[in-house]
């Protein structure tokens, strides 16, 4: 019997329904089956071939952090800069290669030649070179030949604060100063980050992209004033060339804080070309050497008579008339005095007042007093190599302990001195001298702030007192200071002119001398602690005319760069009147 | 028992109206013609996502590039300003171009 048409055509779109259903079920299996493959059997070795593929692994150098003046000021910054590098295995012509470089590189086309054919896989052709020459380099496509960028530390301001902030080699490691100190902080982490790329190479962002790898190095703030640091060199500069000295060395302080505005060294260098200088001149003298201070030592003997309640400003010592046989030895002042107060002695800067008050105190009772002034022990500054300076134990012989009361027989860092005498313009109250006073992260955050430290007191504010009326005395007329005075201030200071040692036979050496002045101003409220040093200044040789004016251009130079105004009682008049404009109600 | 199937309004009566007993599930070609296009759709919908954020991956990359070269400038830029503005050579410019000098304690003015 035959089947109507009707049941016919359903049973045709049964088929065909049982046929569609079956390729499709047919197809997903085979799409299982595949997924099962490449899933699952193949699955890891596909991985890692893909990986290889869309993934590769980039090292993520960071970016030396900046270093800052206490105003924020840039001190030293890095940018990155081109580097040429050459393939020696995949130079096709050596020969005509060097030939087109060495013009550009500013080379010798046979040095060239002769690292092209040297048998390593790759070479440094020139490192760090400007823009203009890696763009003329690029712009050969020579073969074989390469630019990799690289970060270069620069420093802006050329000499300035050289020997603090130091200097980074080639590599970016810091080699000396600051940049040595922290390097650790400074120069951040070389990361490693694993990036997507498409076939053609090219790279994919991803959540955690270049910028979020990054682990740049932190940035420091100083409490270097660019300002102060630059008037520092400059008239240290005018002073070494005027005394025709061999150099010099200058520390400005904030005693109320041990904050380190400015440390000079004379000669200068710039640390963009250090490794053009003697390494000689590269080193900061003002932390790392130590000498023989000379009668700037003066009053930290004074403070311990005066603490020790054993002699007051008013009593009196004879000074023998210039000469004073101690034992077989003979000591000498330059000029010759009778009798001095205590006051004088300083004033006069007689070095027989001074071993009578020594030897009248004695080394066990002296001996405290200049260790906790800070001598003999680094100060704790935060700057690489500082020196400890010298102070034996006190054992001394009397000839011993008369020099050391006028400062020979014992050795000093320049900022051990500058320190010891904000102590005493600061109340008595020692502080731990620094250089850095934030830390901050690559993103400006602060990380770290540093708040001045006092290391205790050392003599009480009464002989503090008495002790700056003394000083006082030294910048005037009368006094060996005279030409530290600054119009419109009251300064307190000492002069220095210290014999120099000699290191191979002993004794010291004939006509070599180191001049130096140190004090601080204003002398009843201080804002300033500045020691100047002259070394083998030729012509005349004392503290108080080399290094005095020296000093007295510096603090100038530093009181108004700060907005300390001078003091209406303390203007000198010129002819009966003042000449000044301005009332002296706004003038402090 | 027949399932209920959308039909055209003219319908050719040849073409049967359901597929009857085919799977309990009682699928049926509306069925398929619902599920077959939001299948597509979906797919379409993935690979367009996908080709989206590959996209928004090459446009942050080029973004990222951007922030690494502007923040070179910017620290060249830093770097020609400290240059410009350091004390040797402002002070070499006041001297020599405005004739200027440091000023004496009675030379200064301090204005209320």
């Amino acid at each position: 019997m035959r089947k109507k048409p009707q049941a016919r055509q359903r049973d045709w779109m049964r088929i065909r329904f049982l046929v569609l259903l079956a390729c499709t079920a047919l197809g997903l299996a085979g799409v299982v089956f595949q997924s099962y493959r490449i899933q699952i059997r193949h699955g890891e070795r596909l991985r890692q071939e893909v990986q290889r593929i869309y993934q590769r692994e980039i090292t993520v150098l960071p970016a030396r952090g900046s270093i800052y003046d206490r105003n924020g000021e840039d001190l030293a910054i890095s940018i990155p800069v081109d580097s040429i590098y050459a393939r020696p295995g995949r130079m096709e012509d050596p020969i005509g290669t060097a030939k087109k470089l060495a013009p550009i590189l500013e080379l010798d086309s046979d040095t060239i030649l002769k690292k092209l054919r040297q048998d390593s896989p790759f070479v440094w052709l020139k490192r760090q070179v400007v823009p203009t020459v890696s763009a003329r380099v690029r712009a050969l496509g020579l073969p074989g030949v390469g630019i990799v960028q690289e970060t270069r530390r620069f420093y802006p301001n050329l000499e300035l604060g050289a020997h603090l902030l130091g200097f980074v080699g080639v590599d970016g490691q810091g080699l000396d100063g600051i940049e040595y100190q922290y390097d650790r902080l400074l120069r951040g982490e070389t990361n490693r980050l694993v990036v997507d790329q498409d076939a053609l190479g090219r790279p994919l962002a991803s959540a955690e992209g270049l910028i979020v790898a990054r682990k740049d190095g932190h940035n420091l703030v100083l409490t270097i004033h660019k300002e102060i640091q630059h008037s520092a060199e400059q008239r240290l500069q005018e002073g070494v060339e005027a005394a025709k000295a061999r150099g010099g060395f200058a520390v400005v302080m904030d005693p109320r804080t041990g904050e380190i505005l400015a440390m000079a060294n004379v000669p200068r260098f710039n640390p963009n070309m250090y490794h053009q200088y003697p390494k000689e001149v590269l080193r900061n003298r003002c932390a790392a050497d130590a000498y023989e201070p000379g009668s700037v030592f003066k009053p930290i003997l004074v403070a311990a008579a005066l603490e020790e309640k054993l002699w007051k400003p008013a009593d009196v010592l004879y000074c023998e008339n210039g000469a004073y046989r101690l034992h077989d030895k003979v000591i000498h002042d330059v000029h010759h005095y009778g009798t001095l107060s205590l006051a004088g002695v300083i004033q006069k800067s007689s070095n027989i007042g001074a071993a009578k008050i020594g030897l009248s105190l004695g080394a066990e009772r002296l001996y405290p007093y200049i260790r906790n002034f800070g001598f003999g022990r680094p100060s704790g500054v935060d700057i690489p190599g500082e020196a400890s300076g010298l102070l034996r134990p006190p054992k001394w012989a009397p000839i011993e302990l008369a020099n050391i009361s006028f400062g020979q027989g014992v050795a000093v860092t320049p900022l051990q001195l500058t320190n010891a005498f904000c102590a005493l313009a600061n109340g008595g109250r020692l502080m731990r001298p620094f250089v850095v006073r934030e830390i901050l992260d690559a993103q400006g955050n602060t990380v770290e702030r540093r708040a001045p430290q006092e290391l205790g007191s050392v003599v009480s504010p009464e002989t503090v007192r008495q002790i700056t009326e003394m000083l006082i005395a030294v910048v005037s007329p009368e006094g060996t200071g005279g030409q530290a005075a600054v119009d419109g201030f009251q300064v307190a200071g000492k002069t220095g002119t210290a014999q120099k040692p000699d290191p191979r036979h002993g004794g010291y050496l004939k006509g070599k001398y180191l001049a130096s002045f140190v004090g601080f101003v204003p002398a009843k409220e201080p804002r300033l602690c500045v020691l100047v040093a002259l070394d083998e200044p030729q012509g005349s040789i004392y503290g108080g005319q080399v290094a005095a004016p020296v000093f007295r251009e510096i603090v100038r130079d530093a009181l108004g760069i700060l907005g300390i105004y001078p003091e209406e009682q303390f203007l000198a008049r010129e002819k009966g009147r003042m000449t000044r404009v301005g009332s002296s109600s706004t003038l402090q | 028992m027949e399932a209920l199937v959308l039909v055209p309004a003219k319908q050719d009566k040849a073409i049967p109206r359901e597929i009857p007993g085919l799977f309990p599930l009682r699928l049926n070609l509306a069925h398929v013609l619902i599920l077959l296009p939001t299948f597509v759709a979906g797919c379409l919908l993935l690979v367009w996502s996908k080709a989206s954020v590959l996209q928004e991956r090459y446009l942050l990359e080029e973004a990222q590039r951007e922030q690494a070269r502007i923040q070179m400038e910017h620290r060249t830029l830093r770097l020609t300003w400290a240059t410009f503005t350091s004390p040797k050579a402002l002070e070499e410019a006041a001297r020599k171009r405005f004739h200027l000098h440091h000023p004496k304690p009675r030379e200064v003015v301090r204005l209320p």
